[in-house]
């Protein structure tokens, strides 16, 4: 019964391995050539606001009225932990390190990027 | 296109529109709005059924519709972006002859969370595509796999009409 179906579908499990094998090397070239950041960039509503060294610990607080964020960098990476947002996406996303990790508060229209002093330029997405 | 077809098409579309609907209503505890992708059982069995020009059509239609009913400019265009990533592969993949319905709706499932994500990462230009990757092949890979299994019972058991 269990050799039946996987000769039935030979070609289809064979697809699916190779699919997930394209996709789990792309993941392993992208996730081997990423380099660890230096600063933190923040902006805000597509501009920047402020500027941040990720191996010094600190506290900040992005306010604009009642919107907020609070991020916090400590050990070199940056997370947000409050937000005034609803979806609190920003709050649920986990802690960055790597040159060009974001975090994007869509409400808030607050990105905090990861950028590396020696090539800040380099955008890997674009 | 002779009515008889046009009529068919657009209640398929009217059902795959129903489908976004409901998997809209369905939560899941997955970023970036990942979806089950019910619609592509509707699509898998108009490719076999039709053939992929009717798909993409009925395809083009669900999404715009869907877009302007229950979202904006932007779930526009990264759906269309899916959507058709998603039919070119299937298209080609069915034209070998050497898949069954599961394995292509899995390249259908994984190439439209795929192509999503792209144009989401180039409108926003802010996501990293590395770290979601992974998740989008594990999801679209299952539930490839169900929208497969239903996509063949659906044309085994649909009578022809």
């Amino acid at each position: 019964m269990f050799f039946e179906i996987i000769k039935k579908y030979r070609n289809d499990i064979l697809l699916i391995l190779a699919l997930i094998l394209v996709s789990a090397s792309t993941w392993l070239i992208l996730d081997t050539t990423k380099t660890s950041g230096s600063t933190v960039v923040v902006f805000k509503d597509n501009t920047e606001y402020a500027q941040y060294d990720l191996n010094k610990d600190a506290e900040i607080m992005i306010k604009d009225g009642d919107e907020y964020n609070k991020l916090i960098i400590k050990d070199g990476s940056v997370k947000v932990v409050e937000a005034s947002c609803p979806k609190q996406m920003c709050v649920n996303s986990s802690a960055i390190s790597y040159n060009n990790e974001t975090i994007t508060c869509l409400h808030n229209k607050v990105v905090v990027k990861v950028i590396s002093d020696i090539d800040p330029e380099v955008d890997f997405i674009s | 296109m002779k009515a008889k077809k046009i009529t068919q098409l657009s209640l398929f579309c009217a059902v795959a529109m129903i489908m976004s609907y409901i998997e809209a209503l369905i939560p899941l505890p997955l970023p970036f709005g990942i979806k089950v992708g019910l619609p592509n059982i509707i699509i898998v069995f108009i490719l076999y059924r039709f053939g992929p020009k009717e798909a993409a059509i009925v395809s083009l239609v669900r999404v715009i519709l869907v877009s302007l009913l229950f979202g904006n400019a932007m779930t526009l265009a990264y759906s269309l972006a899916g959507a058709f990533l998603s039919i070119a592969l299937m298209t080609a993949l069915k034209a070998t002859k050497w898949f069954t319905t599961i394995g292509i709706s899995v390249a259908g499932g994984i190439f439209h969370n795929t192509g999503q994500t792209i144009v989401a990462c180039l409108l926003m230009n802010t996501l990293e595509i590395s770290s979601i990757l992974p998740l989008l092949t594990i999801t679209g890979t299952i539930a490839g796999i169900l929208v497969g299994i239903c996509g063949h019972l659906l044309i085994a058991k649909f009578p022809k009409i």
